[in-house]
């Protein structure tokens, strides 16, 4: 679209008050976050002198740090378990939300219900389901499966597991709405002159509507993998990243070092990693799909 | 049509707007004349504490007409979070909870805590009513008083009298070799865990090493450990974390520990489905519907000068903030004069069936026999710690330490392993 | 063609779908009939026996829980400042979107990766930034700055998503309303607008949600019993080791009901999809 000389000001209206206030209260505090990174100091930040150090707490991290490796290793897995079965899940659910069967509204608030919750009630309510009495020790009980009961939070093969099952649970209603919009937007028209050509169920799917969605599927991944990245909330009140630090991510990591272990430039430095690992990502997915990252 | 949808956006803009500018300005006007404090606590409604809090804020007011408590209460959790948050962004509370713990010197250190010194030199009575060494608590090695301890604890074991007598035990264990002995006689009993733990929560495991450590070389072996004076691989750490496993092996704890947590230690004993409870004196207001009895934690028959030899000490504390207003400060101070003096002391071992950290003419009736138990059996205290890791300077240490004792209680690592992890860690810093 | 399927195969196939709607449908509402449940139960009842239902229905939870959590006061602070927020992020951001997606100006990589940058940090990393700001500014125990900081920070999030949704937009209506001489407002709000509605009602919902569960920023930022949200006053029920399960989760059952509301008010005009007011393709 061709922009005209005195739509300028126009334009400016229109970026102007979101950026200044973006800028301002949030892109500010997060600059100041990463600058601190690289620099080191103990106790109270506003109290004591910092030193600069470049990538030192970096360095340390990496090579010195007892837990940063395995709350990075809990994070890929987190973010590997959300992909390959929140995003399907969300599609699913939204696509079967569109075509039209009873009861929708019902169906709705119930997929929907776990992202409404909020994470305290959501980490509260398992805890009850995977505790050694809980519902789902005493279901398998009632199959004949006792053989498979186990404390699912508190055994280090199972865990992390258990949580991401919970994030997945979670997650998945949100992703459905996103999809649902962008199912939404598809023009009838489309579909039925599909339907007419004589194409299966499937075959829609596979061949018309993910195409036709491609920008909100990526959208939705890469989504998906930053707030898998980043998640906190859930994995704190589970477990508080252990018992023993099993089920420690990066975000977790981050908490503790900062508020219970007294290493506040290291935990500052996880942030930053945290950041400079979520861009990766970004930046691969777009390569990945080929996309510039804004395209007309 | 564009009309109206410009004129419902701007409606909306300059709605929201008013709103806010509301919301801005409604903060001026409530500039008020009177003094607020600020106090920071744990004792939420739903706290065994919290009661007294209506109580002791009452009291205040009597005396402090123009002085508002704005009383900000949240888990132990968010607390930590919040006071270190507030103090480092300089909008800090007048009155907050704290426990005694070496982070507290980056306060400190920083001249953000009032130093309590003055305020008890000038009131002896106050001073003087203080449980021996609850001032001591909160120097760190300084000069100073940073901080005042509300409650007192001591850790041992509580069990279920009609269990016991079921079990055919005439009188509660006082030797770890009674102890297992007992422990067999109560795995007889039908639906019943002898002494179920909840490992799921951290603390629980540590406080059995470090109770087991006390018992196996003295509390004054943990200050050796911080002071690096011996190694954290040694036989002492070994033998405790091998004394756990041992304990795990006779089967007193069930099969579930791994995935129970401290509440599900609560429900278990009150409905008579467990036997034994090891849990600080703070769990006085937890016990409920169950006749139950205490009795010290058992020492070794072979190392009976370990027997004085306790978990004890002080727990929830006030902190005062410095350079507050000489009016605010006077009232931050006669706000936790009230809650630790007599009268103070007083309501919270009524409410809480708490052992407070100061002395209190305290009603028997409303406290029960239980309590005066525990307080009497402190007079076997010869020496006391609080945990393992208090006298340690590095928080890392004390964060493995916490993660070994869960995992060796687990059954994840060997005593072996898990020492020389610590020790891996202790060499790191 | 499905008129010529076996009407046997067809009824087994929804019997299949059916019975594994039924398994979603309980696999995500359970939880929230569990809370249901314990609401109504004793605190003793919790624990030893999670699903059993209460032996007498303990209502007086309800009005407990508001007395204890000062829901009423919470209720009343979350919501205006929830719907503010809202309000402000959903015009903001979508003017920005607007801008990147559909006006092409030499920076909107620049830009995209600059607001979209907010997304990639977690909260507790600019906690103290934020904090001290609000010191700084005289602002603490703030609605208001609370309220900037969640528009600020919701910002990113909504750029990125309807940036991408509205790229999807066929770029055939907005030139037509160029050639009809609209300027960028118009075009923006005649055009764009409409066209984006499910996405920018999707995206109120999730803001709705995010900033009224919002509990790390305003635990830090409001200090003051009057000033407290919902997540706040939830907050009361912890005790020292554990949770009063039954009053929290009465808490939880009565804050739930502003967001099911919205949602579902919501959630109708999105499934309306473009027939409203739309101009047909």
């Amino acid at each position: 679209m061709r922009i005209f000389k005195k739509q300028y000001p126009a334009i400016a209206v229109f970026l102007l008050p979101g950026l200044v206030m973006y800028g301002y209260f949030f892109a500010l505090p997060v600059l100041q976050t990463l600058l601190d990174s690289m620099f080191y100091w103990k106790g109270l930040s506003s109290s004591v002198v910092k030193e600069f150090v470049g990538p030192g707490n970096y360095v340390h991290l990496m090579t010195k740090d007892p837990y940063f490796w395995k709350a990075f290793g809990n994070t890929v897995y987190l973010m590997a378990v959300s992909l390959v079965l929140q995003v399907p899940l969300g599609f699913v659910l939204a696509l079967i939300l569109n075509s039209g069967i009873r009861g929708k509204h019902f169906f709705n608030v119930a997929f929907f219900m776990p992202y409404v919750l909020s994470a305290t009630s959501v980490a509260l309510m398992w805890r009850f389901l995977y505790h050694p009495e809980g519902l789902i020790n005493q279901f398998l009980q009632l199959i004949g499966l006792s053989c498979f009961t186990n404390s699912w939070l508190a055994d280090p093969s199972t865990n992390i597991s258990a949580v991401a099952l919970v994030a997945v649970w979670q997650g998945a209603g949100f992703l459905m709405i996103l999809f649902l919009a962008g199912l939404v937007s598809i023009p009838n028209e489309i579909l039925e002159s599909c339907r007419i050509e004589g194409a299966g169920p499937s075959q829609v799917v596979f061949r018309v509507v993910i195409p036709m969605l491609r920008p909100v599927v990526i959208t939705v991944v890469t989504l998906v993998m930053i707030n898998s990245v980043k998640s906190f909330d859930i994995i704190w009140i589970l477990t508080r990243g252990g018992p023993f630090h099993s089920t420690e991510v990066l975000t977790t990591w981050m908490y503790q070092l900062g508020f219970n272990l007294s290493q506040p430039a290291r935990g500052t430095a996880v942030a930053g990693f945290i950041f400079m690992f979520v861009l990766l990502l970004n930046v691969l997915i777009r390569k990945v799909s080929n996309k510039d990252l804004v395209e007309y | 049509m564009l009309k109206r949808r410009t004129v419902s956006i701007v409606l909306l803009i300059v709605l929201s707007a008013a709103a806010l500018w509301a919301a801005g300005s409604k903060e001026g006007a409530e500039e008020s004349q009177a003094l607020t404090l600020r106090v920071l606590s744990v004792y939420t409604p739903d706290h065994a504490v919290g009661p007294a809090v209506e109580q002791i804020n009452q009291i205040f007011a009597e005396t402090h007409p123009n002085v508002t408590i704005e009383m900000q209460t949240m888990g132990a959790d968010d607390l930590k979070q919040v006071l270190r948050t507030d103090f480092d962004s300089g909008n800090p509370p007048g009155v907050f909870n704290i426990w005694a713990d070496n982070s507290n010197l980056d306060f400190i250190e920083a001249g953000l805590w009032l130093d309590l010194s003055d305020a008890l030199a000038a009131d002896p009575a106050w001073e003087e009513n203080f449980l021996p060494g609850a001032i001591d608590v909160h120097t760190y090695e300084t000069s100073g008083v940073w901080g005042l301890p509300q409650a007192s604890f001591v850790l041992g074991m509580y069990y279920n009298k009609d269990l016991f007598a079921e079990a055919g035990i005439d009188s509660p264990p006082e030797t770890m070799e009674e102890l297992y002995a007992d422990i067999d006689r109560l795995k007889t009993l039908d639906g019943v865990t002898p002494w179920p733990i909840g490992n799921m929560d951290g603390w629980r495991s540590v406080h059995l090493f470090a109770n087991l450590f006390y018992k196996l070389n003295g509390t004054a072996a943990a200050t050796l450990a911080a002071e690096r004076k011996i190694r954290h691989d040694g036989p002492e750490v070994v033998d405790t974390y091998k004394a756990m496993q041992d304990l795990v092996k006779t089967g007193a704890f069930g099969n579930q520990y791994t995935g129970l947590g401290y509440a599900d230690e609560i429900s278990l004993f009150n409905e008579g489905k467990s036997a034994i409870r090891f849990s600080g004196s703070w769990t006085l207001g937890e016990i409920d519907g169950v006749d139950a009895g205490f009795f010290p934690f058992p020492y070794y028959r072979d190392l009976p000068q370990y027997r004085g030899d306790w978990f004890a000490g002080f727990a929830d504390s006030w902190g005062v903030a410095a350079d507050m207003d000489p009016a605010l400060e006077a009232a931050a101070i006669d706000y936790v004069k009230i809650w630790t003096g007599p009268e103070g002391s007083k309501i919270f071992a009524e409410v809480a069936k708490n052992i407070p950290a100061a002395n209190a003419d305290v009603d028997p009736e409303k406290t029960g026999d239980l309590f005066a138990t525990v307080v009497s059996s402190m007079s076997g205290i010869t020496n006391s710690e609080v945990d393992f890791a208090t006298p340690e300077r590095s928080k890392l240490v004390a964060d493995q330490v916490g993660a070994n004792a869960q995992a060796v209680l687990a059954m994840e690592m060997t005593p072996e392993e898990a020492a020389e992890k610590l020790q891996q860690v202790v060499d790191s810093e | 063609m499905i008129e010529n399927r076996k009407p046997v195969f067809h009824l087994l196939n929804r019997l299949i779908v059916g019975l594994v709607l039924a398994v979603m449908f309980v696999v995500f509402i359970y939880p929230l009939i569990l809370t249901l449940i314990v609401s109504f139960k004793v605190k003793t009842e919790v624990w030893g026996n999670f699903f059993g239902l209460p032996e007498n229905l303990q209502f007086h939870n309800y009005s407990d829980a508001w007395k204890q959590g000062h829901i009423g006061t919470a209720f009343f602070n979350s919501f205006y400042i929830t719907i503010i927020t809202m309000s402000f992020q959903i015009i903001l951001s979508s003017m920005i979107s607007f801008v990147i997606a559909r006006v092409r100006i030499r920076y909107s990589n620049v830009l995209f990766l600059f607001i979209t940058a907010g997304v990639m940090i977690p909260i507790h990393a600019i906690l103290l930034p934020v904090a001290r700001r609000a010191v700084h500014l005289g602002l603490s125990d703030s609605h208001f700055y609370l309220i900037c900081v969640y528009i600020a920070g919701g910002i990113p999030w909504l750029v990125f998503l309807m940036t991408s949704y509205m790229q999807s937009i066929p770029g055939t209506l907005e030139e037509a309303s160029i050639i009809d001489g609209c300027g960028l407002f118009q075009m923006f709000s005649r055009v764009t607008l409409p066209l984006s509605k499910p996405i920018l009602l999707t995206s109120a919902i999730i803001m709705f949600i995010g900033s009224y569960n919002e509990l790390l920023i305003a635990i830090v930022l409001l200090n003051s019993q009057a000033k407290k949200t919902i997540p706040l006053a939830l907050s009361a029920f912890v005790g020292y080791h554990d949770v009063n399960f039954p009053l929290m989760s009465a808490a939880i059952i009565i804050s739930i009901i502003p967001t099911l509301f919205v949602y579902l008010l919501f959630q109708e005009k999105v499934e309306q999809g473009l027939t409203a007011g739309a101009v047909k393709g």
